[in-house]
């Protein structure tokens, strides 16, 4: 298109060029013309004049010869006899018939003198009655009366100019007697002249105008067409300029003849300096002489030519671009130069580049992938193959890739067989009903196979999920297939689901144990409600004391239930840790005061050693039941008017608290054990007040909080200490 | 004006029982107190009247209007919400449950301003919910003194454990103790 | 005498041990086996402490409460909740202003008479005159 432009761009230039030249042309032919025109019409006129006085004097002498002969015929001697001019015998005087009939061959006028006095003549006078009598006068007088000798000349006779010729005629004693006369009017010869000259004149006029006129007329249009084509001209350059990428045109001598402002800013030189110049005298060598031999080859072979190079523009950055030329015809038709326009594929090229990038990043990606993996084309043919997959099949990429006709199912089957990657192309609707066995997601295949005796070994189990590839505008070129061997996992898969086996029966029993707590204390409510009903109507001691033992009882299932519930919430239900900053002494402060009524009743002393400063990162519900529950414990197991002391130190990194009494202690080979569900130090279990769940929900309390529990004892007898681990403060 | 020791009760399912439990043998306290029960029109006057009879302190509905007067229990009647006005002025409004509930504890808290001298205290007691866990952080907030109902002795341990989990109590015992450290804390 | 508490309970042997208990204590008590006749029973004049059950089949406790507060029975009544479940049931919520108690079984006789007791004297109050 640039090309075409150009092309035009330089044809007008043309076209203006030849108009000027044109112009010019004919202003100068014309000129010459004229010239040539006035100085012929000038020397032919001078000729024609010469010739036309010689043809007159001519015709003149013959008249007055012919004068001559008629009068010679009438007699050849004259003489005057008595005032008569005689020839011969011829009397003249008065005979009007020899200049009458010299006036009829000759036309103009004839007379003849006796002496000086017209005796016979056909000159009119004024009235217009032939001239008798006059006489003659001035220089032909002279000539044939003085001198004795002709005359030639122009001579006003009666006021009219004749051409004339005068002749003496002489006596025989040689004396002048008289002369012949003959004229012609010089009028009828000027006019002649004169109506020639008006011609020549007048062409000579018309010519000028002619030409004149031509030239006004060419000129304006001359002035038309290059004010049309000045605008022309300025719009193709806008035009041009408008492109943002450079264009430029050169000659057929490969200089630059304009460009565009893209081109000026690439260059860095303006138009101005740029016309007129060839690449040698503006790019590096190389680039010049590689430019050259382009403009050089397209010159010779004319039509359209690209080439890519990479160049520096003015700004120094450097680019890659696509030179495409194209030969320009002037109006001869003929070669006149050509036009480039230069493309910046810089970006495009990164693009590229970048697209490479990432298509070798793919491949690398798909290379590397841990499951076995081929991508095929439309065509089914193998485009990758991974090294996953060769290691599963054996096969080597190069006996695969570019091979169709499905070469990727022999390692598995033995034999060319579609494979799941093959009906990625189906309707899903009727892969959904044909293969029960595949499962769908979106076009996303996943299937499950055995492949018995899988490369002559064990039997194999697979799974393979195929999903086809599309390009940017969603067409499909492809697919992509992945085969894992998940024999393996089959049978991690078993141990999974015997764990989550497991874990359900985990479920199972908290809500069990949930289940049960609820639904012990309705048969229990009755027992509760009619029990101590009962014993007010109990008299005899022994049965109250042993209607006692039953109330006991159904207190511990009670209680029992309420914390294996408790215990069964803690446990089993994914707790969330809504922990938060507190301030671990008045927490301890806080579960102290629940325990107030506990600790005095055996008027023991409970001391919150807890530097008040320290803070801990943990659920304050469960913080107090676990403080609750370790001073219940402690003093449970401890003599009345003893000491509890809560304290907390730092242990490394971790915050160690301690509960500390002194109790019964614990025998070393039970310290392991006293968290255990439902353990207690009494092995017959017989005490009913505790329900051997406390101890466990305190380990499970601080295993919420991600910290550790247990037990130290210097031995029976000697105090407890029960230690746990709790985050501090979080950062 | 005399700035007094204010305390906010905030109680629900159970109040009745644990209010009886708190101020049972409770002595005249230097304190006004105003006592916030999800309870409904009708039920009121009966449980104020209950509480007359086993406190110390006069117990009466509060009206709107009222100014706070040390020694004496203010019960927040059914279908309003309570707001304290400078904190020495009763204002009831009608308006919309906050919370399921009407009246809001959480609303009479938080219309406690920073006393310039006297103490602020805000107690939760047995109530299903979470209803007064904002007013405790409030109070705390305002350097008050907050007491949450233990598990043990609450007829549901919902609203005391949802302002125990708040962070800003300051105890959480039962209501016989309760009332043991307000007597100790107002002297 | 009238009735002074209303037990509703799915359970039979509660009913039976509940009834022979308040027989023994002196004080009247109708039972109902569900939601419906403990509707039944309010609509007959029913005025006093109601002891609710929460798990009840068909219409559970606080369905029942939903009906008696839309049938403007619960004026003059005091209800309270038996569970056996120590947690809060969010499916309280709303109506939980006539909730008056919650009672976990197995409750203890002793601490439900005196409870009761309250109740009784709370029921008895005369509304003050508004001056």
């Amino acid at each position: 298109m640039n090309y075409r432009q150009a092309h035009t761009l330089t044809t007008v230039t043309n076209k203006v060029q030849y108009m000027k030249t044109t112009t010019k042309y004919i202003l100068a032919s014309s000129i010459v013309a004229i010239m040539i025109v006035a100085m012929f019409g000038g020397y032919f006129l001078s000729q024609y004049q010469d010739y036309e006085v010689r043809e007159e004097q001519e015709k003149l002498e013959n008249c007055i010869r012919t004068f001559w002969e008629l009068l010679n015929h009438k007699g050849t001697d004259f003489r005057v006899v008595n005032g008569q001019l005689l020839a011969g015998a011829y009397a003249v005087n008065g005979n009007f018939e020899l200049p009458d009939k010299v006036q009829d061959i000759f036309g103009g006028v004839a007379t003849v003198f006796m002496g000086d006095e017209r005796v016979s003549t056909n000159v009119l006078n004024a009235e217009g009655k032939r001239a008798l009598g006059t006489r003659l006068v001035g220089p032909a007088y002279e000539a044939i009366f003085k001198q004795g000798r002709t005359y030639r000349g122009v001579v006003n006779i009666l006021d009219v100019p004749y051409l004339t010729a005068y002749d003496p005629i002489k006596n025989r004693q040689g004396e002048v007697i008289g002369a012949l006369f003959v004229g012609i009017k010089e009028s009828e010869f000027l006019e002649r002249m004169h109506d020639l000259k008006v011609h020549l004149m007048m062409t000579l006029a018309g010519m000028a105008t002619f030409f004149i006129s031509l030239m006004v007329v060419l000129g304006r249009a001359l002035h038309q067409v290059e004010a049309a084509n000045d605008s022309q001209i300025r719009f193709q350059q806008t035009l041009l300029n408008t492109i943002p990428n450079p264009v430029f045109y050169k000659d057929t001598d490969c200089r630059y003849l304009g460009c565009n402002k893209a081109f000026e800013f690439y260059a860095g030189i303006s138009q101005d300096e740029l016309v007129g110049k060839t690449p040698h005298d503006l790019w590096p060598e190389e680039l010049a002489e590689c430019y050259l031999q382009h403009d050089l080859v397209l010159l010779e072979k004319p039509g359209f030519q690209g080439y890519e190079a990479t160049v520096r523009y003015a700004d120094g950055s450097l680019r890659d671009v696509i030179f495409n030329k194209a030969t320009f015809n002037g109006s001869d038709g003929s070669v006149a130069g050509l036009v480039g326009v230069i493309l910046d594929i810089t970006e495009r090229k990164a693009a590229e580049e970048a697209t490479k990038n990432a298509y070798q990043q793919l491949w690398e990606i798909v290379e590397f992938l841990p499951d076995a993996t081929f991508v095929v084309d439309k065509e089914k043919r193998v485009i990758a193959w991974n090294r996953a997959i060769e290691k599963m099949t054996g096969l080597k990429k190069e006996d695969v890739i570019g091979k169709g006709d499905y070469v990727y199912s022999i390692p598995f089957y033995g034999e060319r067989r579609p494979i799941l990657i093959d009906l990625i192309d189906e309707n899903m609707d009727l892969i959904r009903d044909k293969y029960a066995f595949i499962t769908i997601e979106g076009r996303t295949l996943f299937a499950e196979a055995i492949i018995p005796n899988f490369r002559g070994g064990a039997d194999c189990c697979l799974w393979g999920t195929a999903t086809p590839l599309f390009d940017s505008q969603g067409n499909q070129v492809g697919g992509i297939q992945s085969i894992r061997d998940i024999t393996g996992y089959k049978q991690a898969e078993g141990e999974r689901l015997l764990l989550k086996s497991q874990v359900d029966q985990n479920r199972l029993m908290e809500t069990i144990m949930v289940r049960l707590g609820h639904d012990l204390k309705t048969p229990l409510t009755p027992l509760f409600i009619l029990l101590p009903l009962i014993r007010k109507q109990l008299a005899q001691p022994d049965l109250i004391k042993k209607f006692d033992i039953c109330i006991k009882s159904a207190i511990s299932i009670k209680n029992l239930a309420d914390k294996a519930a408790v215990l069964a919430k803690l446990s089993f239900r994914i707790q969330p840790f809504d922990a938060e900053d507190l301030c671990l002494a008045a927490v301890v402060d806080d579960s102290v005061l629940t325990c107030e009524d506990m600790l005095g009743l055996k008027q023991i002393v409970c001391q919150n050693c807890v530097d008040p400063a320290v803070i801990v990162h943990g659920m304050p519900g469960q913080l107090r039941e676990l403080f609750v529950n370790l001073i219940s414990n402690a003093v449970h197991f401890s003599n009345d008017r003893s000491v509890i002391t809560i304290s907390a130190e730092q242990h490394g990194n971790a915050l160690w608290i301690s509960v500390r009494d002194e109790g019964v202690g614990i025998a070393a080979d039970h310290l392991e054990h006293v968290f255990d569900e439902l353990f207690k130090a009494d092995e017959s279990r017989h005490d009913l007040e505790t329900s051997g769940l406390g101890l466990s929900i305190c380990k499970r309390i601080v295993l919420n909080h991600h910290g550790r529990i247990w037990a130290e004892s210097p031995g029976i007898g000697q105090g407890t200490i029960m230690r746990f681990t709790l985050p501090r403060k979080a950062v | 004006m005399t700035q007094h020791n204010i305390i906010v009760i905030g109680v629900s399912t159970g109040g009745p029982v644990a209010l009886r439990r708190l101020f049972s043998g409770l002595p005249p306290l230097n304190a006004a107190i105003i006592i916030v029960l999800h309870i409904p029109q009708g039920m009121d006057y009966r449980i104020a009247k209950g509480l007359d009879a086993v406190s110390s302190m006069p117990v009466a509905l509060a009206e709107d209007g009222e100014f706070l007067r040390s020694g004496q229990i203010y019960l927040a009647p059914g279908g309003y919400h309570l707001l304290l006005a400078g904190n020495h002025r009763i204002v009831l409004v009608e308006g919309e449950r906050v919370n399921f509930v009407q009246p809001s504890v959480n609303l009479a808290m938080k219309s406690l301003t920073r006393p310039l001298n006297g103490k602020i205290i805000g107690v939760v007691l047995t109530g299903m919910g979470r209803d007064g866990a904002e007013g405790i952080r409030h109070i705390k907030a305002m350097g008050g003194i907050t007491m949450a109902q233990d598990q043990e002795s609450c007829a549901i341990f919902g609203m005391p454990k949802a302002a125990a989990e708040t962070g800003a109590v300051d105890m959480v015992l039962s209501p016989e103790k309760i009332g043991k450290q307000l007597v100790s804390l107002l002297h | 005498m009238d009735a002074q508490v209303l037990l509703v309970d799915d359970e039979e042997l509660i009913r039976q041990s509940v009834e022979a208990f308040f027989q023994s204590e002196g004080i009247a008590i109708l039972t109902a086996a569900s939601g419906e006749e403990c509707l039944e029973h309010l609509e007959d004049g029913f005025r006093g402490v109601i002891l609710m059950d929460v798990m009840m089949p068909d219409m559970n406790g606080w369905d029942t409460i939903r009906k008696i507060v839309e049938s403007d029975l619960y004026d003059g009544n005091i209800i309270v909740m038996l569970t056996a479940l120590g947690v809060p049931d969010n499916k309280m919520e709303g109506i939980q202003q006539y909730v008056t108690d919650y009672l976990t079984k197995p409750f203890n006789p002793d601490e439900l008479m005196e409870i009761l007791q309250y109740y009784f004297g709370l029921l008895n109050a005369l509304k003050p005159a508004h001056g």
